[in-house]
């Protein structure tokens, strides 16, 4: 199992807690984050939180907002809100997994991230041995999530976690996953409708 | 409670009623200083002739002279360069406070600048001066107050503003926040005099550069077309007698005189010199000049604009920072204010909580140094719990 690759440091902790972290990075960080994304954070002592980007949120100011009404902003003006004030965006993170000497576990860590640590996006490497570890048992933590749309969070993961598993030989993941979810939501009828026509959108 | 409001509103009435007594005498004095403004328009040239034997016979003046433009001269914005580079400078300080345990003065420079046309984001800095302990005390010994702070503010953002520009080309404007002139307050004569000798010093390597130097004044009070027009109003043999202190014609301030005369957001009034000629200001002038400009669109709201002499002498570099700063106050359009001003400001305010850290960090020095350490008065201490802060 290889879960060291190109570290890619997308955010420092703000927040957490066992089951969520908020991350904040600058715009010009915010280029590689996307929604669905698996990340991760070294907490030490061989421990890695792993987690899915579920919301990055875009902060506003009493600035940003007067501005907003103008008429016309120079585009200089747009990148100093952008790139020299410091509002920072937030990365909101569902805790889904960790590592631990080396063993992949699919619930919740002993301690949550500290805030300052560094928040690093997986590669596609590490998404395949996360991905692929044990039955899905991920999902969960995904599937319990309230306030979110999670139709849109599986797309989002499950269509970047298919093109890794495939670009790497493996084309049975995918429906493997989707067998996966029908079974968890077996009980749920219109979650399930609910997800099963936004996966549609992946053929 | 910490206000007695039974008692305020007690006396509510009365101050409405006086408020409305006063406000019907300006008025009635602001419709005759129109009337004054347009008759000594007539004759531009006897009004500056007028303006220039005050100058030279009152020991002190403060008051607006015309320039070679007609008064009453209104002009449209014109449009802005696609390229021109627009930095700003403010200040902000630490004054020292016997109170604290340790007395320290900082002074905080927020620097911005941006180049327009390029898509760029504005170039930042700050400079934070922890001014030397024997500039704290003044000659009596006693420690320096807001005013003396103040002035070195000031000195401190036109010497960073010179700094962050000198490598730059092509056309250069920067902006400060108030007059072009660093701030006097109820300062003695002999204190000013080197740091202004040193503002005349940046202004004049700055017009070497050919770098515009402005500063922009918000909702601005002073009285100088007034101050022109009481001048203007005297009879021939009285003006030697003339105590700018004692003239009737007061409360009117040149933005609300002008006000009547703007149709459109982004117009300018006429140039005008602002002449500041005090018992103690012997030595070399920043020699201001400056215009009203409307930023606001439907009822005009008026900011002064100074600069130096020079530029009023060549039409072109007017109507470039005519034409930059009102673009710039159109960023913020709901409440119209020049963008980078606002931001060097942002840049520039510190915080308690930093004026705190710095604080612990002279104390951690001289504790490292085997410093005796000072000691927070009680009455500080006292506020600080009640406050919360403790």
């Amino acid at each position: 199992m290889n879960l060291e690759g190109q570290k890619i440091a997308i955010g420092k902790l703000l927040r957490a807690d066992n089951s969520h972290f908020v991350a904040g990075c600058r715009v010009r960080e915010l280029e590689t984050p996307a929604l669905g994304s698996l990340c991760k954070v070294d907490l030490g002592e061989n421990l890695e939180v792993y987690g899915l980007i579920t919301n990055i949120i875009i902060n506003d100011d009493g600035l940003v907002r007067q501005m907003v009404s103008g008429v016309s902003i120079p585009s200089e003006y747009t990148a100093d809100n952008r790139y020299n004030r410091n509002l920072p965006v937030e990365i909101h993170v569902l805790t889904v997994g960790y590592q631990s000497e080396g063993a992949i576990h699919h619930y919740l860590p002993p301690r949550p991230p500290l805030s300052l640590d560094v928040l690093y996006l997986c590669d596609d490497a590490q998404l395949v041995d996360f991905t692929a570890h044990g039955r899905f048992g991920y999902f969960r933590h995904i599937l319990r999530m309230m306030d979110s749309p999670v139709e849109e969070l599986l797309v989002c993961h499950l269509g970047q976690a298919r093109a890794a598993h495939e670009a790497a030989g493996d084309t049975a993941w995918y429906p493997a996953a989707c067998k996966e979810l029908i079974t968890l939501l077996r009980d749920d009828y219109v979650k399930l409708a609910s997800v099963l026509n936004a996966l549609a959108e992946l053929e | 409670m910490p206000v007695n409001y039974f008692q305020l509103h007690q006396n509510l009435e009365a101050y409405s009623q006086k408020t409305s007594m006063k406000a019907a005498e300006l008025n009635t004095l602001e419709e005759a200083l129109k009337k004054a403004f347009g008759e000594a328009a007539l004759d531009t040239g006897a009004t500056r002739a007028r303006v220039e034997r005050a100058e030279r016979e009152l020991p002190t003046l403060y008051c607006a002279k015309p320039t070679a433009e007609p008064m009453l001269t209104i002009r449209d914005a014109p449009p802005k360069p696609e390229r021109y580079t627009l930095a700003a400078a403010d200040g902000s300080q630490i004054a020292p406070n016997r109170h604290r345990p340790v007395q320290f003065c900082v002074i905080n420079v927020g620097l911005i600048k941006a180049h327009h046309g390029s898509g760029l984001e504005p170039t930042t800095d700050i400079q934070s001066e922890l001014m030397d302990q024997e500039r704290l005390f003044t000659v009596e010994g006693g420690l320096i107050g807001e005013d003396t702070v103040g002035l070195q503010r000031d000195l401190a953002e036109r010497r960073a503003l010179l700094r962050f520009v000198e490598n730059e080309t092509g056309p250069v404007v920067t902006l400060t926040d108030g007059p072009l002139d660093v701030y006097q307050g109820t300062l003695a004569a002999a204190e000013r005099q080197a740091p202004q000798a040193e503002v005349y010093e940046v202004y004049q390597k700055m017009a070497e550069m050919g770098v515009i130097n402005a500063g922009y004044i918000d909702k601005p009070g002073s009285e100088m077309l007034t101050r022109m027009l009481a001048l203007t109003q005297l009879p021939e043999g009285d003006l030697a007698g003339y105590d700018q202190l004692k003239r009737s014609m007061a409360g009117i301030s040149d933005a609300r005189l002008l006000k009547h005369l703007f149709t459109r957001t982004g117009q300018r009034s006429a140039i005008f010199e602002a002449i500041t000629k005090t018992e103690a200001n012997r030595g070399p002038s920043v020699q201001a000049h400056f215009f009203y400009l409307n930023v606001e669109q439907g009822e005009p709201y008026l900011a002064r604009v100074e600069f130096p002499g020079w530029v009023s002498e060549r039409p072109e570099l007017v109507d470039l920072l005519h034409a930059v700063v009102y673009a710039e106050s159109q960023v913020l359009e709901t409440h119209p204010y020049p963008y980078l001003l606002h931001r060097a400001h942002e840049l520039a305010v510190i915080t308690f909580e930093e004026r705190v850290y710095v604080e612990d960090m002279l104390l951690r020095q001289f504790d490292q140094d085997g410093l005796g350490l000072g000691r927070i008065s009680n009455k500080e201490v006292t506020k600080e719990i009640a406050g919360g802060r403790l």
